[in-house]
């Protein structure tokens, strides 16, 4: 019994820090390969510490993956801070519960032939890129979201 | 959960975020009701006091405040009240001599005197100014937007108020902005007193004043045509040109020539002063152009600012403005020196005085007032910035501004070559701004 | 004023090749690099000058900065 409960305390104190280990630290890739989400919502937003409706994007975006996590969204932010330490200053204060991916010379934003910060690029289940849009305004929330329930929707179900 | 944590932290990005960080904050319940914040929540205000001081002569202190919010749809609303009182003495236009002068208040139930060899001042010039503007900015399309402006402004014998229409569209992936601007201005001036007769002679107090209608009419329309380029990284510059026109009243009614002996240069003997002192007259029209550029470089952690525009008139004034401002960041505050050149050819109808052989001949229009002169001004300041712990910003401006002109024109007369004429004027400015 | 409609047409020709990418504008998104980063004071000098002076205006409006949405 004594040794149930320790284990139930135990897994209750990783489940806690687990929690809270996951909002400090920043889930930084090492490469990007969109063909590693398969079956996936890829919703690929550039943005940039200096930006100002980045910032005000952030809440959306954490607040957009955690509600569709479980049905296949997967939120990339592409920083373009020249410095990453920079953006990982930014990070301390307004946290992003999503992946994150440096492109500090702007290849990917020259790739995607960027015309505004923020930029989205979202990209269906089968990779292709579905739906972009410029820039970021709070007052188009539902409309962003919408976009990504009805890629979700076509998702093969599990 | 990470919500409860961010507060201490959100008090210092709020000043960026307040409509985001706001519905946060509070949020509890889903659906649009958590995206709708409050209307008089998300404002950044200003508010500042500024205190300018002329060493001898007028002065001025200047409260405002000014408050804008950014809503959901990204357009924005500025509003911004401005209170003006002035104290203090300002020159009327007639010159020095070597004797003692007097005047007749505007009101004609008053007089004032000038001892020999001083600048004449009026002093009766204590007025209170009070001034509301708006603008209000939205977008039509992502690359382009529109301006609307309007302003009033109230003082004990001016009243004036003004619409602008301002439309912004970019280029180049935003690296270049153009804008078209208009507006329109249109004053009532109620001089006290009444508005004087052009070039009619100022009457001793207790006889008939030549004074005309009790009000003037003004109108202003200006337009304004600018470029903003984005040079590289560090670089920015601005090209504006301007055009304006203005017809109605734009005699200044406390301000006089002073009639001077051909020969002696004393002030000639007046109908019912000892002084003959012909009231202001200028022409019914004004245009002016103005050429506008600026350049903006960010130098590592700094920046220099560095301006110049050129304006010409058809009154015959022309002028040259150099201004040059260093910002010196570090971490938490910052502080910035400041200089700024000018100087101005004066109006065709400007003289310092005239002589008693050329009343008559000196055609309609006529000023002797000092800002229509051949002058120069130079300022000097420094300004400081800071945040304090909350995150707020503070600043403290400082500035020194010397105007000068022709002290010894060529036309001087007689004793007129004893005195300075030109009403050399030093300033003092100060101004202190909160922003939360 | 054909002169100052020439000038721009060649401003705005010439304009179309510089400038940076979108995610260059972090030192022009600096407040100190706003064409305006004090608008108080620069209302407050405008009207100092205009009253001491025969000049005024000509100042105009925004662009550069973050260059965001």
């Amino acid at each position: 019994m004594k040794r149930k409960l320790l284990r139930i305390c135990c897994y209750m104190v990783m489940f806690f820090s687990a929690h809270s280990y996951a909002g400090q630290q920043n889930q930084w890739l090492d490469t990007l390969d969109l063909k590693e989400y398969k079956n996936k919502v890829v919703y690929l937003d550039f943005w940039a510490s200096w930006c100002g409706p980045c910032r005000k994007s952030f809440p959306w975006l954490n607040k957009m993956q955690e509600k569709y996590k479980t049905r296949g969204l997967v939120v990339i932010g592409i920083n373009l801070d020249r410095d990453i330490k920079v953006a990982e200053q930014f990070l301390t204060k307004i946290p992003a519960q999503f992946l994150l991916f440096s492109d500090p010379t702007g290849a990917l934003g020259k790739e995607y032939k960027l015309q505004g910060m923020p930029s989205s690029y979202i990209f269906n289940g089968n990779g292709e890129l579905s739906d972009k849009h410029i820039g970021f305004t709070k007052s188009k929330v539902d409309e962003y979201e919408k976009n990504i329930v009805k890629l979700l929707n076509q998702l093969d179900k599990p | 959960m990470q919500l409860n944590n961010k507060k201490s932290t959100h008090a210092n990005i709020s000043q960026l975020l307040k409509t985001a960080t706001g519905c946060l904050l509070g949020a509890t319940s889903v659906v649009q009701s958590e995206e709708n914040t409050a209307f008089w929540t998300g404002w950044e205000t200003d508010v500042a006091v500024l205190g300018y001081s002329e060493i001898e002569r007028v002065s001025a202190i200047e409260p405002a405040i000014s408050t804008r919010k950014t809503f959901d749809d990204d357009s924005v609303l500025g509003l911004k009240l401005v209170l003006d009182s002035l104290t203090g003495a300002s020159p009327n236009g007639a010159s020095q001599t070597n004797q003692v002068q007097t005047f007749t208040r505007p009101s004609g139930s008053g007089n004032y005197q000038t001892k020999p060899s001083e600048t004449p001042l009026d002093d009766t010039f204590h007025d209170t100014r009070v001034s509301i503007s708006a603008n209000y900015e939205h977008g039509l399309g992502r690359l382009n937007k529109m301006i609307w402006g309007a302003n009033v402004s109230k003082e004990f014998d001016f009243f004036s108020t003004g619409l602008s229409a301002t439309y912004l569209h970019d280029f180049n992936n935003r690296n270049t902005r153009l804008s078209v601007g208009l507006g329109g201005e249109f004053d009532i001036i109620t001089p006290q007193g009444g508005a004087p007769i052009p070039l009619a002679q100022m009457q001793a107090v207790g006889e008939s004043q030549p004074k005309g209608e009790s009000a003037d009419e003004r109108y202003l329309s200006e337009m304004l045509v600018g470029a903003t380029q984005v040079i590289n990284r560090k670089t920015i510059m601005v090209f504006n040109y301007g055009f304006g026109q203005s017809s109605g009243y734009h005699n200044d009614p406390y301000k006089v020539t002073s009639v001077v002996d051909n020969i002696t240069g004393e002030i000639s003997p007046g109908d019912t002063l000892p002084g003959t002192y012909l009231y202001d007259s200028r022409p019914d029209k004004r245009n002016k152009h103005s050429f506008y550029s600026k350049v903006k470089h960010a130098l590592g952690r700094d920046s220099a600012d560095f301006s110049y525009r050129y304006m010409f008139d058809d009154w015959g004034v022309d002028s040259h403005t150099f201004n040059l401002t260093y910002r010196r960041n570090f971490d938490g505050w910052y502080i910035e020196p400041h200089a700024r050149y000018y100087m101005q050819s004066s109006a065709d109808f400007y003289r310092h005085s005239i002589t008693q052989s050329e009343v008559g001949t000196v055609g309609d229009y006529l000023t002797s007032d000092y800002r229509l002169a051949n002058l120069w001004g130079a300022t000097l300041g420094l300004k400081l910035g800071f945040k304090t712990a909350n995150g707020n910003k503070n600043s403290v401006r400082l500035e020194y501004y010397h105007q000068d002109g022709e002290k010894a024109p060529s036309d001087a007369v007689g004793v007129q070559k004893n005195y300075d004429l030109f009403p050399v004027m030093d300033a003092l400015i100060a101004q202190y701004t909160y922003s939360f | 004023m054909k002169t100052v409609t020439l000038l721009f047409a060649l401003l705005l020709s010439g304009c179309s090749s510089m400038g940076v990418e979108p995610w260059q504008r972090d030192v022009l998104a600096r407040e100190d690099m706003a064409v305006d980063n004090a608008p108080l004071d620069s209302a407050f000098n405008d009207h100092i000058y205009f009253s001491k002076e025969a000049s005024s205006g000509g100042r105009g409006f925004s662009g550069g900065g973050c260059g965001c949405n």
